[in-house]
């Protein structure tokens, strides 16, 4: 075996720290100490369990078997990140992602290409070149001054690659600084490390070696994989987990996130198998995971919280934590009315059986919860807030309207005084104009009101829908104790009579006003 | 030998060999999508090797499979392009090929494979819009004032036509 460092010529001579690793290296290669004995008979036993056949039928080492060709300091490769880097399939703090290559058809990636990231010196680190002396990956650190060149073209410079890191993630969907200038080295193929997965790896264990293994987010593995609902597989980690589906690929969800996903039943609760891993929001406020049947979102030094279904479907066209409800601030919970609510910063999601999931924000959600939210007499919203071609907003609820001249004045206007008023009465630009409170309820009678900006209008089941103008009629039926009071409610629109007096017929009354006269009388 | 292929054009002096080739796109992106990543497609480049020895089949985009066959007196070059956005990045921000060699400037070192007795020379930088890497291999770094000639007297003949 020559694990030699490369013979020293005029142009540049190696110092003689290099010259005594150089030394001690090939000492420690043949001197065989009872620790080296047992190191070796460690790696035969992994070289038979690794590849059996290979280790016994083909010539070569037990080192070779394990940790693939060339994994001596002499053949000149580098070593793995994760072999120097306590297990970590990540760069030093030292050094940077500096390039990659990939070998095709790689049974270390389930046949799609492996790809090899070069961890390059960072210009402003040190470190010293040296051969890795424990296990079987006893390549080079910090020797080669290479760059294959396609991450982080912002640094300028060619320094010493200190060790590879091993993905199956495209490089530059890795790290977004990464390019996908495509360079291939197929003598790398069977190159590997024993902290790397072996050939033909789960799902799950490639997603975690391309997290970066124990230096990647889920820290320690703390449990074997195995399996989980529906066919899935699963596998816990010290931070965190990675589940696995058929359909949705491997996915992990980890720290506030992962917490709140177990608690939830994980893939048998709610959310399902997750179908992303985390993903940033655009203005890096915060995360998110996408499942099965909904998304987990967290603010930063904010709440984390589980938004389901439709609802979840809504919020995203409407542009999720940066469009104009901001993040979540609940679950998506049971509202009263066999429907759901899900609360943002600024609005709230309702859906039912019945009705799609559609947001109320701002004053309109204000005056729809005064008047009972979803349980009350309104139901569940049906359709946004919208322009109305008259001027003004609009947005229907299952048994009645909110409807103002802006968002900032909407009323709620109930269903059966809404059918009048949009239908014979020709809605705001007809004689009653303008809603101008939200239809009120009548105390201890069934039966509602609703002030217009002309008319007021009253309704009960045995009167239905009558109004009068709002003036000395009006005034009078006030004074008299309303539809409360002993008149109880019209029976008669407000009608003109002889002398051209204007008379409005209460359940029990009349009231008539004269405006010649001004007079304003009250018949029982 | 003349060689001419991705806007990249050589007159090989004698005793050369060389090929100017990319990468299938089609077979990259059919691998990827048969593992099932989403991730956009990979750049395929032109990469252009010349060597004064016979170049294999398969000898890896910097030679990684052929270095260790090179005799003492053998100088290895590989060409290799990059993907258009990186040009005017700080690594490539060197402009003009570096037609001359210094040979002070090769080292054992520098080299993607470190292998016995070679020396090694990596260089990026843009000619005509274009970003690259040239990449030379000496057979022997006792000889590298002689072999940096050599290499000299084919990166001569490179020409780089502007990308269309």
């Amino acid at each position: 075996m020559t694990d030699l460092l490369p013979t020293p010529t005029p142009a540049a001579r190696p110092t003689v720290a290099q010259r005594l690793v150089e030394r001690v290296s090939s000492l420690l290669e043949t001197r065989a100490t009872r620790r080296r004995f047992l190191l070796r008979a460690a790696v035969v036993g992994s070289a038979l369990s690794v590849d059996p056949l290979g280790y016994v039928l083909k010539p070569g080492t037990a080192y070779a078997s394990v940790c693939g060709s060339a994994n001596t300091c002499g053949a000149g490769w580098s070593v793995f990140c994760c072999t120097i880097n306590n297990g970590a399939n990540t760069c030093p703090d030292y050094s940077f992602a500096a390039g990659w290559w990939k070998v095709d058809a790689s049974a270390f990636c389930l046949g799609a290409p492996r790809y090899y990231i070069d961890c390059n010196r960072r210009p402003s680190g040190s470190c010293s070149c040296r051969c890795n002396r424990s296990g079987c990956d006893r390549r080079r650190v910090c020797c080669n001054v290479f760059r294959y060149g396609q991450c982080n073209t912002q640094i300028r410079g060619v320094t010493q690659v200190v060790c590879r890191i091993i993905t199956c993630t495209p490089p530059w969907e890795w790290d977004r600084r990464c390019g996908r200038s495509v360079r291939t080295e197929q003598a790398t193929a069977s190159h590997t490390s024993t902290c790397l997965p072996g050939r033909n790896p789960s799902r799950i264990e490639i997603r975690y070696q391309d997290l970066g293994l124990v230096g990647s987010v889920l820290g320690k593995p703390v449990a074997k994989e195995r399996s989980a609902q529906r066919g899935g597989r699963k596998r816990r980690y010290a931070k965190g987990i990675i589940l696995w589906h058929r359909d949705h690929g491997a996915h992990e969800v980890h720290g506030w996130m992962g917490t709140r996903y177990l608690d939830s039943g994980a893939e048998g609760g709610p959310l399902g198998y997750p179908r992303t891993g985390h993903r940033s929001v655009g203005d890096r406020s915060g995360q998110i995971v996408r499942f099965e049947r909904g998304t987990m979102y967290r603010k930063f030094g904010g709440a984390t919280t589980i938004v389901l279904t439709r609802a979840d479907r809504r919020y995203r066209k409407l542009g999720g934590p940066r469009g104009r409800l901001g993040y979540p601030t609940s679950d998506t919970q049971a509202a009263q009315g066999s429907g759901s609510i899900t609360r943002f910063e600024r609005g709230a999601i309702f859906m039912s059986p019945r009705t799609d999931a559609v947001e109320v924000t701002g004053r309109a959600l204000t005056v729809y919860e005064n008047a009972g939210g979803s349980a009350g007499p309104y139901g569940f919203p049906v359709t946004p807030m919208a322009k109305i071609s008259t001027g003004g907003r609009k947005q229907r609820f299952e048994g009645g309207l909110l409807i103002g001249p802006n968002p900032r004045r909407v009323v709620a206007v109930r269903d059966a005084i809404r059918h009048r008023w949009m239908g014979e009465m020709k809605g705001q630009t007809g004689p009653w104009g303008f809603a101008v409170n939200s239809t009120g309820g009548i105390t201890g009678k069934e039966g509602m009101w609703n002030a217009f900006q002309h008319a007021i209008v009253y309704w009960s089941p045995e009167t239905g829908v009558r109004w009068f103008s709002r003036g000395p009629i009006y005034r009078q039926y006030r004074r008299e104790g309303g539809a409360a009071g002993r008149l109880g409610f019209p029976t008669a629109d407000e009608r003109t009579v002889s002398g051209g007096r204007v008379q409005v017929t209460f359940q029990h009354g009349v009231i008539t006003h004269d405006p010649r006269t001004g007079e304003t009388t009250v018949e029982d | 030998m003349k060689l001419a292929a991705h806007g990249i054009a050589a007159n090989l002096p004698d005793g050369w060999e060389g090929s100017i080739a990319s990468e299938d796109q089609e077979q990259i992106s059919a691998q990827m999508h048969a593992f099932g990543t989403s991730a956009g497609a990979p750049a395929t480049l032109p990469v252009a090797h010349f060597a004064t020895f016979g170049l294999p089949a398969v000898r890896s985009d910097f030679g990684g499979a052929v270095v260790s066959d090179m005799g003492p007196d053998d100088v290895f070059v590989s060409l290799l392009e990059y993907a258009p956005e990186e040009v005017g990045s700080e690594l490539f921000s060197r402009q003009g090929m570096p037609w001359r060699l210094d040979a002070r400037d090769f080292s054992p070192r520098m080299l993607q494979r470190g292998v016995r007795g070679q020396s090694g020379l990596q260089v990026f930088f843009t000619e005509r819009g274009r970003a690259f890497c040239l990449y030379i291999v000496l057979g022997a770094a006792a000889r590298a004032e002689r072999l940096a000639r050599r290499a000299e007297q084919v990166l001569a003949t490179i020409q780089i036509e502007e990308r269309t």
